[in-house]
């Protein structure tokens, strides 16, 4: 089924306030979670609303929360978000890197304590919008577990997010935001039911082998939804190689040691991201506006470039993100039916009204 | 043929001394040259000195220069490297970063206008010698444009490096040090030089066909080299165009740069103290992850896993051991390059201990 941005993000904001969050931060979670449909990252879209309230009943995640400061120099400061929602905590979070790289040019900001961060892009994007560059890695402490070193036939890391924001003068930033896995978990999971089939290298079994058998990440495949990741014996690879089982590796050292939140482990059964930001404000030592002009130049050089396929003109980081948002507002975001129904499960334990376009 | 570690550096750095470097100069860049020989980094080796001095003569690159800063505060600093040695103007560029973050617990250093840094792992294992976290990105203004963007056919991209070092408690620091780009240059050359196929999915012809024959990239139309991880290792890419060209203000990869003819290498460098916010807990944190990692069933039957940097290390411990493995090609450009500078041949081999 299509529904509209706007019905969709209401609905979602009604559904975390009757769960216990009050409703400026029931809206926000909606306007982040719907965010990430609109940019066509469903694996981190509404699909995430049962867990999420599924967690507030729990107790495993709070809401109403605030960032406490545990360590901070002028530029530098590691922040708990008390097991609050990633979007409310991760808000704060990038807001306190702003305001110190505003003061002092650069600033670091690592985040402890804190429930799912959601799609990681959107923090660069709030950076990026205040003229910030931003640099952020991601891990779990370990609860999200799936993902090889190079050489490894076991799981050792989470698919450690990398997400990179540069404000662009008179246009949209340049965003790129990207699992240091071959694949995302999510795609491993559309891709059981018939959806983009996996790259041949992306999953290695427990001897070793390559393949492309989802079985080893979620044990026999059966009728039975939604798939437990635990379930397999097997992993996904890290990309490129050796190259990007450094970067994984850097991501648990960055997002999860320096951070304080804790590098990968086994027996984690609570969801804590770990975060750590770096923000730098180009306003504070560029004074001529020699950065706008050169990302501007540059990009123009790159996109300049003769595309392989004359059909597909060359995209920057971002591009596609927001060509999908363009196209969802104007014509509804798809939504599979196992997600609205689980939407409208939720809605019913919460005790909401189905919305009346449930007539579809 | 192979020579040992410090005979080759006292030949390497008799011949910057002879081409203009001061004493110290010349020390500074052949100890970064040998170091890349020695960790098995050859392509950025003692191979790059004929290239250097040829450079120097031609004025490109400057012997003796010291940085000046464009910008300044208590966490940041923009310095220029005047066209210096990238081995002395990255140590003195590093040493900076590694002041203010004494201080501030964080730093950011951008370099402009130096010449080539070298192995990038260089400076992340300097940074970690001093109990430092860091992460450099580098691209060159021009001088290196080799690789196609996620996509296209044309050239747009430097090789565009990225390291990181992590100190380790009582132990050798993990480094991180990759090319965003599949294979080097220098590989490629090798390859048609012995006449023998690249590795699958490195490079494309000029036409955009994914090829493994080396003569495809020097032909007309050019080939490009491909990023890792397809479009992930592009984004990569651009993010070192834009640390190292652009907030440095050395220039993003662009063959219209006015210092796009010599080898310009920009660099941003990030440090960050652990002990001003992890306290103990990193120390304890980065050795559990290791150990964790390692731990892993391997893939293959007598396999291992090794940590970043792991791999360098080893060939480390070998050549100080049985010396630096030279081929004839090197050793002789090595040779004609010291006798371009006035050294003679029998000081030649008195230096390095082997005859010309």
């Amino acid at each position: 089924m299509d529904i509209t941005a706007d019905q969709l993000r209401g609905f979602t904001a009604d559904i975390f306030t009757a769960a216990g969050c009050n409703r400026e931060e029931g809206e926000r979670i909606a306007d982040y979670l719907v965010g990430a449909n609109l940019a066509g990252h469903p694996s981190h879209g509404v699909i995430r609303v049962p867990r999420y309230v599924g967690a507030i009943r729990a107790g495993k995640v709070n809401p109403g929360q605030k960032i406490t400061v545990v360590n901070d120099t002028d530029a530098i400061a590691i922040v708990d978000g008390h097991f609050g929602f990633g979007q409310t905590i991760g808000e704060q979070a990038v807001d306190l890197g702003i305001e110190k790289a505003r003061k002092h040019g650069v600033s670091v900001v690592g985040i402890t304590n804190v429930s799912h961060l959601g799609r990681i892009g959107d923090w660069p994007i709030r950076a990026a919008n205040a003229g910030m560059v931003s640099i952020h890695f991601v891990n779990t402490s370990g609860i999200g577990l799936l993902v090889a070193p190079f050489g490894a036939a076991e799981r050792r890391m989470s698919t450690n997010p990398f997400a990179v924001g540069v404000p662009v003068q008179g246009e949209e930033p340049v965003i790129l935001d990207f699992a240091t896995s071959i694949v995302a978990e999510g795609k491993v999971m559309v891709s059981v039911d018939g959806g983009k089939p996996l790259p041949k290298d992306a999953l290695v079994d427990e001897e070793g082998n390559l393949t492309t058998d989802q079985s080893v990440i979620y044990g026999p495949i059966t009728e039975e939804r939604p798939l437990n990741s635990r379930g397999g014996t097997g992993a996904i690879r890290a990309m490129g190689e050796h190259k990007g089982s450094g970067l994984s590796i850097m991501c648990e050292l960055l997002a999860g040691a320096l951070s304080t939140s804790g590098a990968a482990r086994p027996g984690i059964e609570q969801l804590s991201n770990g975060m750590l930001s770096i923000y730098m404000d180009v306003a504070t030592f560029d004074a001529g506006g020699g950065f706008a002009e050169e990302v501007k130049r540059y990009l123009d050089f790159a996109r300049s470039a003769k595309p392989i396929n004359s059909g597909a003109p060359l995209m920057m980081p971002g591009d596609p993100e927001r060509r999908k948002r363009r196209a969802y507002e104007a014509n509804g975001i798809p939504l599979e039916d196992t997600t609205w129904r689980s939407l409208l499960e939720t809605a019913d334990l919460v005790g909401i009204n189905r919305p009346a376009l449930d007539a579809g | 043929m192979s020579v040992q570690h410090d005979k080759l550096a006292a030949l390497t750095a008799a011949i910057f001394r002879h081409a203009g470097s001061s004493d110290d100069e010349a020390n500074i860049i052949a100890r970064h040259l040998i170091e890349a020989n020695l960790v098995g980094h050859d392509s950025h080796g003692v191979i790059r000195a004929p290239a250097y001095i040829q450079w120097v003569q031609e004025g490109k690159l400057v012997p003796n220069q010291t940085i000046t800063a464009v910008f300044e505060n208590d966490s940041m600093a923009i310095v220029d490297g005047n066209f210096g040695f990238g081995q002395s103007i990255g140590e003195q560029s590093v040493d900076l970063g590694i002041e203010k973050c004494r201080k501030s617990g964080l730093a950011l250093v951008g370099l402009r206008n130096a010449g080539h840094v070298g192995r990038v792992g260089d400076w992340a294992i300097r940074a970690a010698a001093q109990g430092l976290v860091s992460i450099h990105f580098v691209n060159t203004s021009g001088g290196g444009i080799l690789v196609a963007p996620f996509g296209g056919i044309e050239r747009r991209l430097s090789a565009n490096p990225i390291a990181a070092g992590i100190p380790v408690a009582g132990g050798e620091p993990i480094i991180a040090d990759l090319s965003t780009c599949v294979i080097a240059e220098g590989k490629i050359r090798v390859a048609r030089n012995k006449g023998v196929p690249v590795p699958d999915n490195a490079i494309l012809d000029g036409n955009g066909e994914p090829t493994t024959d080396p003569e495809a990239f020097y032909a007309d139309p050019p080939g490009a080299i491909l990023t890792i991880g397809a479009h992930k290792g592009y984004v990569l890419s651009i993010l070192c165009e834009v640390m190292a060209g652009a907030i440095t203000g050395s220039g993003c990869s662009n063959p219209d740069n006015p210092t796009a003819k010599k080898i310009v290498n920009g660099m941003c460098s990030i440090y960050i103290d652990p002990n001003t916010i992890a306290n103990d807990n990193f120390a304890d944190e980065v050795k559990g992850l290791t150990d964790w990692v390692k731990s892993s069933p391997k893939t293959e039957e007598g396999g291992e896993i090794l940590m970043p940097g792991d791999p360098e290390l080893r060939t480390k411990a070998e050549r100080i051991a049985g010396g630096i493995p030279l081929d004839d090609n090197t050793w002789a450009q090595l040779s004609e390059t010291a006798a371009k500078v006035g050294i003679n041949n029998a000081e030649i081999a008195r230096l390095a201990g082997r005859n010309v």
